[in-house]
């Protein structure tokens, strides 16, 4: 197995062309696991890690944050969404933040991914690259299964990018301690005040990230007669009967982490509690 | 001269008679002040620990050394009918493949061999790789093909006990283990005024020690050494001395430092019989260690179990106890023994009419082992569980209802305790904690929808160590000392409590004191388990000072004149009435002078009952919508006699009470019943507590020695701190929102379906 | 029934050992490793620097926390042509020749070390963490040090260690233990 260090993306995207057992690393916080285990062991790797291009965050109107940012740097250089933030935050440990990458989490696609409810919920643009060009992919196109996504073995992934949402989001999860925590379940809001659109997304809750349908366009009823702009908590019902809303959009299993039922409870309870909180942040 | 004593020897609950070699005439106490003992001292082993100069077994390479992996069933339960290593064998850097069939005889723990017929869990060992590397090692292993024949598996606990299980063991999976009956329970029972009937249920609970399990053996063509990561070096060398057939002569074992035992670690294992059948076989140096995965498959567990308690009471808020029954199943995987969880049941409370059982379940799950405070976190949930929620059906203060059911007298064995200070346990949490804010109801939480809650329990534990113990002081000729024990400091701190003992006694400064532990060329040492490693070898290093400093005064005696009466060690001087020199002129004037102290501990006092005891307080809030449990402060108070070193004692209580805190709140192992594998072996499943986990600790002793016990008046530590908190947090979760929660770990699903029942 | 082994004759490869240049604690090294092993691994089996442990293998418990350009990494699941070029610290690196680093002198002074196996990760991140904060704050320290497992202390006396060296370890280092070291609400709902 030879390492490649790609300088950048060119370098990177002509290595992973010539060369099809060669698999990339980034922060290797997944894939070295892989490797630890036995479980794979890729004829080549490239790693890029320190290629700059994926490492930048522009905030000229759309967001554009580069697939090398590490959760540290999300946290360090506002990308402009405090969902991703707090999502950010409870990622791992120090030295997984310091690492890992939200391109990692995209092509990882768990679904107990913590950036990914969030970048569901800002309906972000995931941008690939290879030698063949390249491709933008709505992420709500994205992930196709627990662990499986639409990115061919050549591609690298990029960025992601969004429209920016404004201050009114948050991320919440429920894990069974207090750092290091796996989301149990986990669900990002998005209340778009400018566009007038919400954004409900559930980790840890199905095959792949889910969103709420229902419960996004009972949410913007809500937001209708509350005012959008304004900062207006909801009634209690409100919140209630968008968190069961929320809760009926989830496809939970019972697995080691916790069971199907207590996922949909919580989703409920956490929906109603993120409701409520987004609604008076302004 | 020395000479042979009987002696009653407990060994975390089990008593033995044995035969104990004792010398001379013990030490009485010390009596008023003491500089060294007793007071905050740093560990004497600290730059090795911070620098990475520490060497664990883990750390150990040699020359041309090779590496072990284990072939590991698949299958809850299968016949090995064949095993076929020539894929193996013929890889490149593959030196050996041991399995049944060309294993030489090697008994370990009962059985002919390493190597079952029967492979009884996921996990269990069928063959072992050696080879030059260890990546080439875990390549061969899957090139082993093995010819099962599968057999029928169980391995939950409730699913064992059923008539439907498949039968593991001829006289079924269910066996009595122990039994106590006192008075008439069932007539109790029926008379009670309110019986409270519940079942509790605490899972399977894993070491995780930080360094995993592992050996180095070493071959030199006529003696065996073994480095392995250890809490009974002694235990090793039998282990190896049974399997290999060697003579003690021929081996060593070596642990100089080890990460973290925890009882899992109390003798030899298949790893280390592996390795030292390959070394000789090869003549090589040959390592084996465990990964994570490995340790959490097959480096034993704490029990599963299932408890149902029966406690009435008679006579209102006023009243009493009447009648406690106490059953208990525990899933021993293939374990020999039962981690007996109605020992606290026995022996906590004054109760008249008390009937406890408890059985053995076998099933093919990995097995127990013994895991800090075994049985005895398991049974204190259950028992100290129950008494909350009858005190909380009678109205009685739960602190008030323990209160009121003390005993002085050891219920079990109808002896008197050595020292038992429960009561200014009880007394000092309470005032810690705030007990009297405390609320029939709990109390609103700090948001809208948090409960804050208080809950308390008891812990009674053993100790009180014994014979048989070895010391040797000797002295050098400029003043310092150095202890020779085969004991072993598994993280405790056991180096740096020896030296104070030894430099208290001797009259010389901590620094002075070096403690060659950890190698069975040293004399005899206990396990380190138990809580009895001070208090078992603590004293014989006392006398083996004490019988030092006698040799130094009497040859400081004849060198400077005087009667040795007149003299004596202080502050590393020989200091007599009219002068004073050092301990180096002594021994510059007698030029080769040699000064080797003997100690051996002596037995305990008979007919008293020697226990340690404690209380723990807890206050947390409940996210009552979650079922989220958030811990905000725990008080824990304990009485161990005489308190050696308050700084190393205080991180046994905080490290003992974040294992429990796992217990109670985030620790599981999780099985597959359909397939019997273990759902998560790692510790990105298994949840330790991290350090957001924790809440602050306030650490308390009655540090009142122990006369009685011992010459050091002091009993031990390790495993009182783990013992009572899981209850006290259930205790505390109830007292803030009414549920009760019956089963660890005690997560946010158990709580919110406690919750749900609480309102039927 | 027979199972035959999953693995495939001939694995692993038939070993190719890279050349990688490392620079750690100060000094440049040149080795010859295989190309997947680990930071970690090659630290400790070619470099003999066993400061650093093995304990989870999967980046779950930080006892092979290393510091990379005064980062805080996991060297079990670095490659060592990731870093290439920059600076590796591990635990021997810590102490200025003989003199100990306040970190390693505080961590043995006030018994932060048990059995000392998640130690040398434990200096090592709460190093990166005085490094850029000389004043942390409790919430700081445990953030820090989150992602290090400790399964004998209790955490207690690890971040009292770590407050005794950010103040200089003198007589005013603050009093941690017993007084409220009171963990932030960590809470995510």
């Amino acid at each position: 197995m030879a390492v490649h260090v790609a300088r950048d993306v060119d370098d990177a995207t002509r290595a992973v062309a010539v060369d099809e057992r060669a698999e990339l690393i980034a922060g290797g916080t997944d894939l070295m696991v892989e490797i630890n285990f036995g479980r794979r062991r890729p004829g080549a790797l490239v790693a890029i890690d320190r290629v700059q291009e994926l490492r930048g965050i522009s905030r000229s109107g759309r967001v554009r944050v580069g697939a090398g940012v590490t959760y540290t740097q999300l946290l360090a250089d506002d990308a402009g969404s405090a969902a991703l933030r707090e999502a950010s935050r409870s990622v791992g440990s120090p030295q997984i933040r310091n690492a890992g990458t939200i391109g990692g989490n995209i092509a990882t696609s768990s679904p107990a991914g913590d950036a990914l409810p969030v970048l569901a919920a800002l309906e972000a643009t995931i941008v690939v690259r290879s030698v063949r060009g390249e491709r933008r992919v709505p992420f709500a196109e994205w992930m196709t299964g627990p662990k499986r996504n639409g990115r061919a073995r050549d591609e690298i992934i990029v960025a992601a990018e969004w429209e920016s949402a404004g201050p009114k989001q948050t991320f919440m999860k429920v894990g069974t301690r207090n750092a290091m925590v796996i989301a149990v379940a986990s669900l990002a809001l998005v209340v778009d005040a400018s566009r007038r659109r919400v954004g409900v997304a559930l980790g840890s809750c199905g095959p792949t990230i889910l969103r709420a349908d229902r419960a996004q366009s009972f949410a913007a009823g809500v937001l209708d007669e509350l005012g959008w702009e304004r900062q207006a908590a909801p009634t209690e019902t409100a919140c209630a009967e968008f968190g069961a809303l929320v809760a009926s959009a989830a496809r939970p299993i019972d697995d080691v982490r916790g069971t199907a039922a207590y996922r949909s409870h919580v989703l409920s309870v956490m929906a109603a509690r993120a409701l409520a909180r987004v609604a008076v942040l302004g | 001269m020395p000479r042979v004593v009987r002696t009653r020897v407990e060994l975390e609950g089990r008593m033995t008679d044995e035969l104990a070699l004792v010398e001379g005439k013990d030490l009485p106490g010390w009596t008023g002040e003491r500089t060294i003992v007793g007071t905050p001292t740093t560990r004497i082993d600290g730059a090795q620990r911070v620098t990475g100069r520490a060497r664990y077994t883990q750390d150990i390479t040699l020359p041309g050394m090779l590496h072990v992996r284990f072939v590991r069933s698949q299958h809850a339960r299968a016949r090995v009918v064949r095993v076929d290593d020539t894929r193996a064998r013929e890889l490149r850097g593959v030196r050996a493949v041991l399995h049944r069939s060309n294993l030489p005889k090697a008994p370990f723990r009962g059985e002919e061999t390493i190597f079952r017929e029967e492979a009884r869990f996921v996990g269990e060992e069928v063959a072992a790789v050696c080879a030059e590397s260890e990546e080439t090692a875990a390549a061969a292993i899957r090139l082993v093909d093995v010819e099962y024949e599968v057999l029928p598996h169980v391995v939950d606990l409730e699913d064992a006990i059923s008539e439907q299980a498949p039968r593991l063991d001829e006289k079924g999976n269910v066996s009595e283990s122990g039994s106590h009956s006192r008075g008439d329970t069932e007539r109790a029972l029926r008379d009670a005024d309110v019986v409270v009937d519940a079942t509790y249920r605490t899972s399977t609970q894993l070491h995780n020690s930080l360094e995993t399990h592992g050996a180095v053996a070493h071959w030199d063509g006529e003696r065996l050494t073994v480095w392995e990561s250890t809490q009974h070096v002694f235990g090793v060398r039998e282990g190896l001395h049974l399997a290999l057939g060697l003579p003690y002569s021929r081996i060593r074992v070596i642990c100089e430092f080890m990460g973290g035992g925890f009882g899992s670690k109390g003798g030899a294992g298949k790893y280390t019989i592996a390795a030292a059948l390959f070394a000789r076989q090869l003549g090589a140096p040959v390592r084996c260690v465990y990964t994570r995965e490995e340790e959490n498959l097959a480096a034993g567990n704490r029990s599963a179990t299932l408890q149902h308690i029966r406690v009435g009471w008679t006579g209102g808020r006023t009243g009493r106890i009447s009648g406690l029954e106490h059953i208990s199943y525990s899933n021993s995987g293939q374990g020999r023994w039962v981690a007996d969880p109605t020992g606290p049941t026995n022996t906590l409370y004054k109760i008249a009419d008390l009937s406890t059982k408890s059985y053995r379940v076998v099933t093919n799950a990995g097995s127990l082992s013994a895991f800090r405070a075994p049985g005895y976190v398991e049974g204190t949930f259950a028992l100290e569980s129950a008494l909350d929620e009858l005190a909380e059906q009678v109205r009685v203060d739960p602190l008030e209802l323990r209160r009121r059911h003390a005993t002085s007298i050891d219920p079990l064995m109808a002896l008197r305790y050595t020292q038992k200070r429960l009561l200014d346990c009880y007394r000092i949490g309470a005032k810690e904690i705030g007990w009297s804010r405390r609320k029939r109801g709990g109390t609103p939480g700090s948001a809208e929808h948090r409960r804050r809650g208080m809950g308390m329990a008891s812990q009674i534990w053993f100790g009180g160590g014994g014979p048989p113990a070895f010391a040797t002081v000797h002295l050098n000729p400029d003043g310092t000392a150095v202890i020779r024990s085969g004991t072993q400091d598994i993280g405790t701190g056991t180096r740096t409590i020896l030296a104070q003992i030894c430099a208290e006694e001797l009259g010389i400064g901590v620094t002075d004191v070096r403690v060659d532990i950890g190698d069975t060329d040293a004399p005899y040492g206990p396990i380190s388990a138990g809580s009895l490693t001070l208090a078992s070898v603590g004293p014989a290093v006392r006398q083996a000072a004490a019988d030092a400093r006698e040799q130094l005064l009497g040859a400081a005696a004849g060198v400077l004149e005087v009667g040795k009466r007149e003299l004596r060690v202080e502050g590393g001087r020989i200091v007599g009435t009219s002068r004073q020199t050092t301990i180096e002129e002594i021994f510059d004037q007698l030029k080769n002078y040699t000064v080797i102290g003997r100690g051996s501990r002596f037995p305990n006092p008979s007919e008293t009952a020697l226990n340690t005891f404690g209380s723990h307080f807890v206050q947390l809030e409940v996210d009552v919508r979650t079922g989220e449990v958030f811990l905000e402060k725990i008080v824990a108070v304990h009485d161990i006699g005489r308190v050696v070193n308050p700084l190393t004692a205080a991180s046994q209580v905080e490290g003992g009470i974040i294992q429990a805190i796992g217990f109670a709140l985030t620790e599981q192992r999780v099985l597959d019943r359909a397939t019997g594998r273990v759902l998560n072996a790692d510790l990105e499943e298994y949840k330790v507590p991290t350090v957001r986990d924790v809440p602050p600790i306030v650490v308390r002793f009655v540090d009142v020695p122990d006369r009685r016990a011992n010459n050091l008046g002091a009993r031990g530590l390790g495993e009182p701190p783990i013992i009572p908190t899981a209850a006290a947090v259930a205790n505390a979760i109830a007292n803030a929102t009414g549920a009760r929660v019956r089963t660890t770990p005690m997560t946010p699903d158990r709580v919110m379906a406690a919750f749900a029942a609480s309102r039927a | 029934m027979t199972e035959r082994g999953d693995g495939v004759e001939g694995m692993p490869d038939p070993v190719t050992k890279q050349l990688t240049t490392l620079r750690v604690n100060g000094e440049t090294h040149t080795v010859a490793a295989e190309p997947h092993h680990t930071l970690l691994e090659v630290l400790r089996e070619e470099l003999g620097l066993t400061g650093t442990k093995h304990g989870c293998e999967l980046g779950e418990c930080g006892a092979c926390t290393v510091l990379v350009d005064g980062v805080p990494l996991l060297s079990c699941l670095t490659l060592p042509a990731q870093v290439r070029g920059m600076e590796v610290t591990t635990v021997e690196g810590l102490a200025d020749g003989p003199r100990l680093h306040p970190l390693q002198t505080a961590f043995a002074e006030e018994g932060a070390a048990q059995c000392g196996y998640c130690t040398p990760g434990m200096l090592m991140a709460a190093k990166a963490l005085l490094d850029a904060n000389p004043q942390p704050t409790l919430e700081d320290m445990q953030q820090a040090i989150a992602g290090n497992l400790c399964r004998c202390t209790g955490y207690t006396a690890i971040y009292e260690a770590i407050a005794k060296a950010a103040s200089g370890g003198g007589a005013g280092a603050q009093p941690l233990r017993r007084t409220g070291a009171g963990r932030a609400s960590a809470s995510h709902t």
